[in-house]
């Protein structure tokens, strides 16, 4: 019997990021197939798609998330940066990314090692993985749903937030 | 891929408890741990089995019989060296790199990455070696070509360029065996966004100085890899 092969994505317009996951994730995951794609893109058939935040001189990434969630629904979408600030784990809330790593912490790679693996192998992250994977920025992400939480009873709706947030 | 079974590493550190406590992070099915409490153990262990050096050494600075950099001529160019301190001054990392370790660790601060950061360090040698060596040389003429653009951006003000230089050299530089690089270029990013530019200066001075060394002591171990190259051929 044919067994699927899972396949992780990582779209980065930096070579070098691209290159060192493409290792990592190949020494880690030996039974996944690692791709890594330079240009702000979305293409179908992943199950995890790991996404950088900036692409240039363009702040794509919220974007780019919402895009991949139309076209793979039900893949692991999880935000790379090199810097994550409030307003864009909030971005990230709203578009249900279920991680975000700060690209320059090695602790960080390995919980996004360990998330992707508990994804990987159960089709879903489950409520552990949540817990013991995403460190400080669930804990950031917690905060900012509270803080979306408050502002929406103060009359401060996020989708307001999000809408020029889009513009 | 290389097998992680191949791995194995010598622990060079005089407190027994601490020892205890690399070798629980570090050992697995895949790696084989010695211990050495001293210089003078290592050295043992060291001679015992030429033929055959560890993969990489954790490397305590302050040991009872001497300093851990004491140890660096006797370790082989191929053993990846991890020296731990209690302070990571910038002057005790240069003289760690200068003596050839591959990378600085704080032992309060940044233990829990040891295990990655030792994964990273010996990838270069055990992993398809060619790809990752090429790697790592592709990075360092990157830096070299950085520290380039970023004098020039200093020179000229220009703040949207030093902010993306910093911003991949936080994203990439520790990936590569250069935390203090990708430190610096952090204390860059925060000052940019909060539009401090007298702490701006000092940073990105700070960075360049971090990417200096870093040259420098590749420019060092490249050539010590080179004289131990040479003297090892017969003539």
């Amino acid at each position: 019997m044919k067994t699927h092969r899972h396949r992780i994505a990582i779209i980065d317009d930096d070579p070098f990021v691209t290159k060192h996951l493409t290792q990592h994730f190949s020494d880690r995951l030996p039974q996944t197939e690692v791709v890594g794609i330079g240009n702000p893109i979305a293409p179908v058939g992943f199950d995890v798609y790991i996404v950088d935040r900036e692409f240039g001189e363009d702040s794509c990434g919220q974007e780019l998330v919402q895009r991949v969630k139309k076209v793979a629904p039900n893949s692991l979408i999880i935000a790379y940066s090199a810097f994550l600030d409030r307003a864009f784990l909030r971005d990230l809330v709203l578009e249900d990314c279920e991680g975000a790593f700060d690209k320059g912490s090695l602790e960080e790679l390995e919980k996004m090692t360990l998330l992707i693996e508990d994804f990987l192998a159960t089709g879903s992250v489950s409520a552990k993985a949540r817990k013991s994977n995403q460190g400080t920025i669930h804990l950031i992400l917690n905060l900012v749903r509270e803080w979306n939480t408050r502002l929406s009873r103060n009359g401060q709706a996020t989708v307001k937030y999000h809408s020029n947030v889009q513009s | 891929m290389s097998s992680r079974s191949q791995v194995s590493g010598l622990l060079v550190e005089d407190v027994k408890a601490m020892r205890i406590y690399l070798r629980a992070m570090l050992e697995d099915e895949n790696i084989r741990i010695t211990e050495a409490s001293g210089l003078g153990e290592a050295r043992k262990f060291l001679r015992a089995s030429p033929d055959s050096p560890p993969d990489f050494v954790v490397l305590d600075l302050e040991l009872p019989d001497g300093n851990g950099l004491d140890l660096m001529p006797d370790l082989s160019v191929a053993t990846r060296v991890v020296a731990l301190t209690a302070d990571v001054t910038r002057e005790v990392e240069l003289q760690c790199l200068n003596a050839g370790c591959d990378l600085v660790i704080e032992k309060n601060a940044e233990l829990a990455s040891l295990r990655e950061r030792v994964w990273h360090s010996i990838a270069a040698r055990t992993e398809p070696g060619v790809r990752d060596q090429e790697s790592c040389f592709s990075y360092v003429t990157f830096l070299a070509e950085v520290l380039v653009e970023l004098r020039s951006a200093q020179a000229q003000d220009d703040l949207l360029q030093i902010r993306q230089i910093a911003h991949r050299l936080r994203g990439t530089a520790i990936h590569f065996g250069y935390p203090g690089i990708g430190s610096a270029a952090k204390s860059v990013n925060v000052a940019l966004r909060a539009g401090q530019m007298d702490r701006l200066a000092t940073a990105a001075e700070t960075l360049c100085a971090r990417i200096s060394d870093a040259l420098e002591a590749h420019h060092l171990k490249t050539r010590r890899q080179s004289i131990t190259e040479i003297s090892s051929c017969e003539f």
